[in-house]
């Protein structure tokens, strides 16, 4: 029973990082068609956020170190967000008729990214403190304990898709988000400014990545080739859950979450994510447009 | 119309003038190169295989394969099996004791045969490819998932060959080889001969894809990349052809990969996984997609830049290559042989259209960007 | 030439609860020249796309030459067996010239294996250059289509229809964007092609669709609302009711 119920945990602790990572992607790729590889490093960019953080609380304000975590979530969106918008502006806007060339260019991106992290904090890995609120965890049932760090994920993931979940329903500059990447040249003609909107979006996409960034600091050392782990998972998060759709992304990081967790019981880490990826491709075979999607006329 | 035909000789004759010059100039290249920088020559041939490979799927066919490597992979992982079986001179390959096997794996075995490994190297891959490309391509799969998928494949290899250490030598890869076909490999004449072999190699590839290109299929392939449902209402299946494509792109990366070791002396999970994969993608984008000669000559380039960059700055090497894929894709998406086009419409904009066509027609002859 | 060519029984397409077509029952005759007219939304085009099987209908049958059964044929196998289908927009291979643009459409053997060994037959040259002659584009058989105007590239995307050698031609707005002259040469071409397969043509035009029609059918929210030759039509209440009456004419 212990063991049933600390895989189930164990599952929800990896999808609920699955759908962190792959919530930004969810909109840069599956809104706006752009495959930004340089995702992977905008995650990484936001741990190393949450690093420079927790080095200045060390430094200079080590009586509330523990506060420090908060004030790294917010910065690491806000700073992630902002070169995510730089990016946009500089090479993203240019590309857009050619979804092809923005996985390459931003390939490209990503290696820079790297190699000024590499350059900036060293090579190797570092490591970040845990706050002592999220240290230790709540016990269950005698051997069954559950980490602070991973419910902590948890719930962050689910925060962060009834945020933008509000955002894109309830908001008029969602709704007009909407209506840019649904029909460009329409939403224009009704004065929307496209420009900004596209901006705007791709920041919001790539600020998730940011705060992804920083819950994956609680998991582990962080080191400059951080994202280079999540990028594919979280591509193959999007595409199962079927481009465009929310409650696409929820159900199949959910499955790839399960499925990773399961198989690595029967088997190795490395064999569970092997099987998990083989399903996933597999299921594509069967059903090309995802787990969600909508069967819509024809226009031409 | 006869008229046509006999600027199309002309064209004709100066490619391959052009090619022939170019195999010379390979030919000779020992006479004027230390053994190290042959060696390394020879390397960027063989990526130059590759490299072409990838334009017809790429260039040509319009699916972005992001997992080349694996199949430049599967072909070396063919050749190294060979290679270290013989070098381990009948007994058990060294790794595998120290992972504590007794006894050869079973598909391990037909590896001991120079054929069945040679033979294999080219197969396997194009087989994989086959299998792959019935299941992508089927359900209607289009440019951006196939990229994806091939990304996703080329990560489940590399955690595969990682993982299995005992059957495939792990992190380290498969290393330390001695013989070829009862040559000593560290022989220098036998490097030489293993040059003009790739040289040959290339020379042959690069004749068989031109024929592709220049056949009905060739020009399918171009209406598939540019409109794939509109090829299916003038009665073609896209799929087949697709399959077929990738098939021999695998097939000629498999090529490199056996050509690689014996050369390189190694290959490891590193060299396949979806780094080197994506590094593949823009020698041909900045060579020129959609032109043969610019796959050659973007592999050449790129590689030539990066032995270059890395020998002398080591770190700038990755800023420089991160810089090149934004300002390639960004600046010339055309790559170079693409520049040299624009560059002289520029300078014959003010002629009339048909004289126009005709004049680019004879300064792109020879790297063959128009047919007819 | 009697007998009908396709036949078009109980069809429902449902698209999450939209119904195009509702058991719509349809049948064309061989050698007529057949068209469709209907308010946006009448399920026009999805017909054109069971078809041509670019669409797969929730139900109903669709039965091309007697006995075969277009439902379970993919687009390429329809167009080998006669369904040849022209798009709204023109759509033609920009990258290749004109003459080539032809040359994949010809009927011929369409595998990978005959496409690497084909030899251009001088048989199959003769008859793309008297299509090229008879779509006007002779002059221009070495030009990249992408090269072409408007009009030209409809009439090479005929040209390829007609080098398909199809049974049944299925046309979605052949006229759009053409100018006065070149429709009325539409019109008369379409009539001559109509001797040796029939064609099925979605048009707006009111005009167009008076001069040339043989016979019309009107569909409306994804049913026949009327059919017959267009005196009938014009006089049909329900026909006025729901399209020609609304636009004046009909021309939208």
């Amino acid at each position: 029973m212990e063991v049933f119920l600390l895989q189930v945990f164990n599952g929800l602790s990896v999808s609920s990082i699955l759908l962190l990572t792959a919530l930004g992607l969810a909109i840069t790729f599956g809104l706006m068609n752009v495959i930004n590889m340089a995702h992977g490093e905008l995650i990484m960019t936001g741990s190393y956020v949450t690093y420079v953080v927790q080095m200045f609380f060390l430094k200079h304000i080590a009586g509330n170190f523990d506060l420090y975590y908060p004030v790294a979530l917010i910065l690491s969106f806000f700073v992630t967000a902002f070169i995510g918008f730089l990016l946009e502006r500089s090479l993203i806007r240019f590309l857009y008729e050619r979804p092809l060339d923005t996985l390459l260019a931003t390939w490209g991106v990503g290696m820079i990214f790297q190699q000024i992290a590499r350059d900036i904090f060293g090579a190797p890995n570092l490591e970040v403190r845990t706050p002592h609120w999220l240290k230790g965890g709540v016990e269950i049932m005698a051997g069954l304990q559950l980490p602070y760090n991973r419910l902590f994920i948890i719930i962050l993931a689910i925060f962060c898709l009834i945020g933008v979940y509000f955002y894109m329903y309830h908001t008029a500059s969602g709704c007009r988000m909407r209506a840019v990447m649904q029909n460009r040249s329409m939403a224009s003609c009704l004065g929307i400014s496209i420009a900004k909107v596209d901006a705007y979006t791709f920041a919001l996409g790539s600020g998730l990545a940011g705060i992804a960034g920083c819950a994956l600091c609680l998991l582990g050392p962080i080191g400059p080739s951080l994202g280079t782990y999540y990028i594919v998972d979280a591509f193959m998060v999007v595409v199962l859950g079927g481009v465009g759709k929310l409650v696409g992304i929820i159900i199949s990081s959910g499955v790839v979450g399960g499925l990773n967790t399961a198989f690595e019981f029967g088997s190795t880490a490395t064999m569970g994510k092997v099987l998990a990826l083989i399903m996933v491709i597999l299921f594509l075979r069967w059903k090309p447009s995802g787990l969600i999607s909508l069967k819509v006329r024809a226009l031409d | 119309m006869i008229k046509t035909n006999r600027i199309n000789d002309l064209l004709l004759d100066r490619k391959w003038i052009l090619f022939f010059v170019l195999m010379v100039i390979l030919f000779l290249a020992p006479v004027f190169l230390s053994d190290f920088r042959l060696n390394l020559l020879a390397k960027y041939l063989v990526y130059a295989i590759i490299a072409l490979g990838l334009d017809l799927i790429w260039g040509y066919g319009g699916m972005l394969s992001l997992g080349q490597g694996v199949f430049f992979g599967l072909g070396a992982y063919c050749m190294a099996m060979y290679l270290k079986l013989g070098s381990a001179g009948g007994e058990l390959p060294d790794f595998m004791a120290w992972s504590g096997l007794t006894e050869l794996p079973w598909f391990w075995k037909p590896f001991q045969y120079a054929w069945i490994a040679v033979g294999a190297s080219v197969i396997i891959p194009a087989l994989v490819a086959t299998i792959i490309g019935f299941i992508i391509f089927r359900s209607r799969v289009h440019g951006v998932y196939f990229a994806i998928l091939t990304q996703a494949l080329a990560l489940v290899v590399t955690i595969l060959l990682i993982g299995q250490q005992p059957y495939t030598g792990g992190t380290n890869g498969i290393t330390n080889f001695s013989t070829i076909f009862g040559f000593s490999l560290a022989d220098s004449s036998a490097q030489i001969i293993l040059y003009f072999i790739t040289v040959i190699c290339l020379g042959l590839v690069y004749l068989f894809c031109h024929w592709l290109t220049e056949s009905s299929f060739g020009r399918i392939l171009i209406a598939i990349r540019d409109a794939e449902d509109r090829i299916r209402f003038c009665g073609y299946n896209p799929v087949t052809f697709k399959v077929f494509i990738f098939a021999i792109s695998a097939g000629l990366a498999g090529l490199a990969g056996a050509l690689f070791v014996p050369q390189v002396g190694i290959i490891s999970p590193a060299m396949i996984g979806i780094v080197p994969s994506i590094e593949m993608v823009i020698w041909v984008a900045v060579g020129g997609r959609g032109t043969l000669f610019g796959a050659i000559l973007g592999a050449l380039i790129v590689n030539g830049c990066k032995s270059y960059l890395s020998e002398s700055f080591p770190d700038a090497w990755l800023y420089f290559l991160g810089i090149l894929y934004v300002a390639v894709i960004l600046l010339v998406p055309e790559g170079i042989i693409g520049l040299t086009k624009k560059f002289f419409i520029k300078r014959t904009a003010s002629i009339s259209t048909d004289s126009f066509f005709l004049h680019m027609r004879n300064f792109l002859g020879p790297f063959k960007v128009f047919k007819r | 030439m009697a007998g009908t060519i396709i036949y078009v029984e109980n069809l429902t397409v449902n698209f999450n609860g939209f119904k195009a077509l509702d058991r719509f029952n349809f049948y064309v005759d061989y050698g007529e020249l057949r068209f469709l007219i209907g308010p946006n939304g009448a399920g026009k085009t999805t017909l054109l796309d069971v078809l041509c099987g670019k669409t797969k209908p929730t139900s109903g049958r669709v039965v091309f030459k007697d006995d075969l059964d277009v439902l379970n044929k993919q687009e390429h196998e329809l167009v080998f067996l006669g369904i040849g289908r022209k798009f709204q927009t023109p759509s033609v291979f920009t990258e290749l010239t004109v003459f080539e643009n032809l040359e994949l459409a010809f009927k011929q053997k369409k595998g990978v294996i005959a496409s690497l060994f084909k030899q251009t037959m001088p048989k199959e040259k003769e008859k793309i250059e008297s299509t090229l002659e008879n779509v006007k584009l002779i002059e221009k058989m070495d030009q990249k289509a992408g090269l072409l105007s408007h009009g030209e590239k409809q009439r090479l995307e005929m040209g390829m229809m007609l080098v398909q050698e199809p049974e049944l031609l299925l046309l979605d707005e052949p006229i759009a964007g053409l100018t006065v002259s070149e429709r009325q040469e539409m019109g008369e071409f379409l009539q001559s092609i109509a001797k040796n397969c029939s064609v099925l043509v979605v048009e707006h035009d009111m005009g167009f669709v008076r001069k040339f029609a043989q016979r019309i059918t009107v569909m409306h929210e994804g049913k026949v609302l009327s059919e017959g030759d267009i005196t009938k039509i014009q006089n049909d209440p329900n026909v006025i009711e729901v399209y020609l009456g609304r636009g004046g004419n009909g021309s939208c």
